[in-house]
């Protein structure tokens, strides 16, 4: 269901809706979520946090206007919540001195933040629709079906150009000068 | 569920710029939290605002209409905007001037359109009624515009630059309409392609929005708006009337797919003059790491009244697939680019995987295999080292065997000949020059870095010697257009065995 139907059937109780929220849009909250956090995130507070925007989603159904896209809000309401816990966690839990931070240093969060930066210039600078597919599908986080559908793609020609793509933006990362190793988050 | 952008990181070797949330389990906490009842006062409802809106009698379009611009002759008929082909038996079933809106800025006008009992095809206009509006429309600003709140300024600026409609450009009730008959959940989007411009203030665009299944006539209108009008500003497109068509609910079990063995369960099949869709039940679908495989799920061909046999290569079918988690089914649906069957009364069967459904609904019946009719998988025969770039190449005579053509090999000139409904194709090995019906044509390469539609960069391809004797290696992709078969090529995997899949 399209936004409006969807607001719409939040506003009429419908605990299907409110899933049918998750299933779309849980993957682009907890993206804006974890961009806002940053090397700050825990998983278990990413996802407490997240289950708060659906929560808020869910008390504040009755504000919403089926007129207007529930993307925006939701990520406003996401954005918003991971400043409050920065601002409380920096409050309760300041780091001592004297133990080592498990977080990333500042030194390879930088080397991150840049590469993640060269990734998405990559990501812009390809030719329609691999474009629009890769930002829909992985940094909007949008379903696939729903791609598909919209960009008149056949799944198996979506996923073939997603392949491809990522063949394509490896190589490229590699030959611009090195690639993080990946590691496990802390 | 997975976070799709920690697919990307994992597969790019990036750490990840946030840890991934389990979002099976966060939505299982949501539905914990929200268990409780809340009180009455946060149930509010808002009614949306009702723009003043101007609608024109139909009357008044055409006087509207005759005096502009927009009524050229020379705009595009839906059929002609549509598909290649005999269209005419189908010009009774097309609305012509249905209906037109406007507001202060803009007119938009649904000047034809056409319905098959699945999808709907319009060609529309939007017309500026001042300069800023002309220029707001001929620029694309006022449809980048539209798609900034939602969709961000990345995307509304990619579409000042190329022009597009956008994914948003127009919108349809589509999926109120499917959803009020039961039918699965369409999308609002709806597919718009630009047309020439009907004149120095307007734009036109060919639009089609599928309902992926068989509604048949309906009482609800499609209604059909800009984005940048809002909804208000729709115009209704009837769809009472619906071509003739062959609409079974067979309900058998079929081989859908000979390479992979995967069987399913034929639920409906609809077929009129341009378009088939058809339903299927997968009760065990079969695992494969290969999107290339599946696509061999979808495919179909038509006996006629005169004994021949229609390919859904030969229509230019295209075959996409969905799944509907609510129904269970996959549904696999696409109009023809070419109507070569303009009256369906000259359809006696439908075949779908390894049966032939009827179009009388008697029972189905198998469908021999020597009638070479279905798709069938073709690789490189094992001892041909190829450099990267060539792993595409397939043996012709194993296509050939497979298409049931006529191949024969000259051992002197160390050429392949063979001959495919009616297409004599001569192929000598070393030679990127081949020859159909004698007329010579270049095999190009089609190199695998490629940087998008845009990169035309060609390569002569010659054709290769082969390990098995009497043949010669070449890329599918040629005989498309040579003998309107249809395939794929698996170089864009890692598993290059595979080759390609012929459709025939």
């Amino acid at each position: 269901m399209d936004d409006r139907d969807l607001i719409q059937a939040l506003q009429a109780d419908s605990r299907t809706a409110l899933r049918q929220a998750m299933e779309v849009y849980g993957g682009y909250a907890a993206a804006v979520l974890g961009r806002a956090l940053g090397s700050q995130a825990a998983k278990e507070d990413l996802e407490e946090l997240l289950s708060d925007v659906f929560v808020t989603l869910w008390n504040h159904r009755g504000d919403l206007s089926p007129e207007r896209p529930l993307r925006p809000w939701l990520a406003a309401v996401a954005r918003n919540r991971a400043t409050d816990h920065l601002r409380r966690r920096r409050d309760t839990h300041p780091v001592p001195e004297s133990l080592p931070d498990p977080a990333p240093g500042p030194e390879e969060q930088a080397e991150r933040r840049e590469t993640e930066a060269r990734l998405r210039a990559l990501v812009e600078g390809m030719d329609e629709p691999d474009r629009t597919l890769f930002l829909r599908y992985y940094y909007q986080e949008e379903p696939l079906d729903l791609v598909c559908r919209e960009l008149n793609l056949r799944p198996s020609t979506a996923r073939s150009r997603l392949c491809r793509g990522r063949k394509r933006l490896k190589a490229q990362l590699i030959q611009e000068g090195g690639v993080l190793d990946a590691k496990p988050h802390a | 569920m997975r976070s799709h952008m920690h697919e990307l990181w994992e597969e790019l070797d990036l750490s990840p710029l946030y840890p991934e949330p389990d979002l099976d389990k966060v939505m299982a906490r949501v539905l914990e939290r929200t268990g409780e009842e809340l009180p009455q006062d946060n149930r509010k409802r808002r009614n949306p605002m009702h723009k003043r809106k101007l609608i024109l009698s139909l009357a008044a379009a055409l006087a509207v209409l005759s005096g502009s611009a927009v009524a050229v002759a020379g705009h595009l008929g839906v059929l002609d905007a549509f598909f290649q082909g005999d269209t005419s038996a189908l010009e009774s079933y097309v609305q012509t001037q249905v209906g037109s809106t406007e507001n202060q800025d803009y007119r938009f006008t649904v000047d034809s359109a056409y319905y098959d009992g699945i999808s709907v095809y319009a060609v529309v206009t939007v017309e500026g009624l001042n300069d800023q509006a002309v220029a707001d429309l001929k620029s694309n600003k006022v449809i980048a515009d539209c798609h900034r709140d939602f969709w961000g300024d990345e995307m509304a600026d990619d579409l000042l630059k190329s022009g597009s409609a956008g994914p948003d450009g127009f919108l349809s009730n589509a999926r109120e309409v499917a959803q009020e008959r039961g039918g699965q959940d369409t999308g609002s989007g709806t597919g718009a392609n630009e047309l020439p411009a009907p004149s120095d203030t307007s734009r036109s665009w060919k639009i089609d929005v599928s309902f992926q299944e068989w509604m048949g006539p309906l009482e609800d209108s499609l209604l059909l708006w800009p984005a940048f009008m809002g909804r208000d500003y729709g115009v209704e497109i009837p769809l009472d009337q619906v071509t003739h068509a062959i609409r079974l609910t067979p309900d058998q079990e079929v081989l859908l797919n000979p390479i992979s063995g995967q069987r399913a369960v034929v639920k409906e099949i609809a077929f009129t003059p341009t378009q088939l869709s058809f339903q299927v039940e997968m009760p065990e679908p079969v695992e494969t790491d290969s999107a290339f495989v599946t696509s061999a799920n979808w495919w179909f061909a038509l006996g006629l009244k005169d004994g021949s046999v229609v390919t859904s290569s030969q229509l230019g079918w295209p075959g996409n697939s969905i799944y509907d988690p609510e129904t269970g089914l996959y549904e696999s649906s696409g109009e023809f680019n070419s109507i070569l069957i303009p009256n369906v009364e000259d359809v006696v069967s439908i075949l779908i995987g390894d049966m032939a459904f009827p179009a009388n609904a008697s029972a189905p019946t198998p469908v021999d295999p020597e009638e070479h009719l279905r798709p069938f998988a073709v690789s490189v025969p094992s001892g041909r080292d190829l450099a990267e770039g060539r792993k595409d190449l397939i043996s012709l005579r194993l296509m050939c065997e497979g298409l049931g053509a006529v191949y024969t090999w000259d051992q002197e000139s160390q050429t392949a000949t063979a001959v495919f409904r009616g297409v004599t194709v001569q192929i000598p090995v070393g030679s990127s020059t081949i020859y159909v019906d004698g007329e010579p044509v270049e095999l190009t390469y089609d190199p695998i870095e490629w940087d998008g539609p845009n990169d035309d960069t060609r390569i002569p391809n010659p054709a290769q010697p082969s390990p098995l004797e009497e043949d010669v290696l070449v890329q599918a992709s040629p005989f498309r257009e040579i003998w309107g078969i249809e395939c794929s090529s698996n170089y864009t995997y890692d598993d290059y065995d595979l080759g390609a899949i012929i459709y025939p």
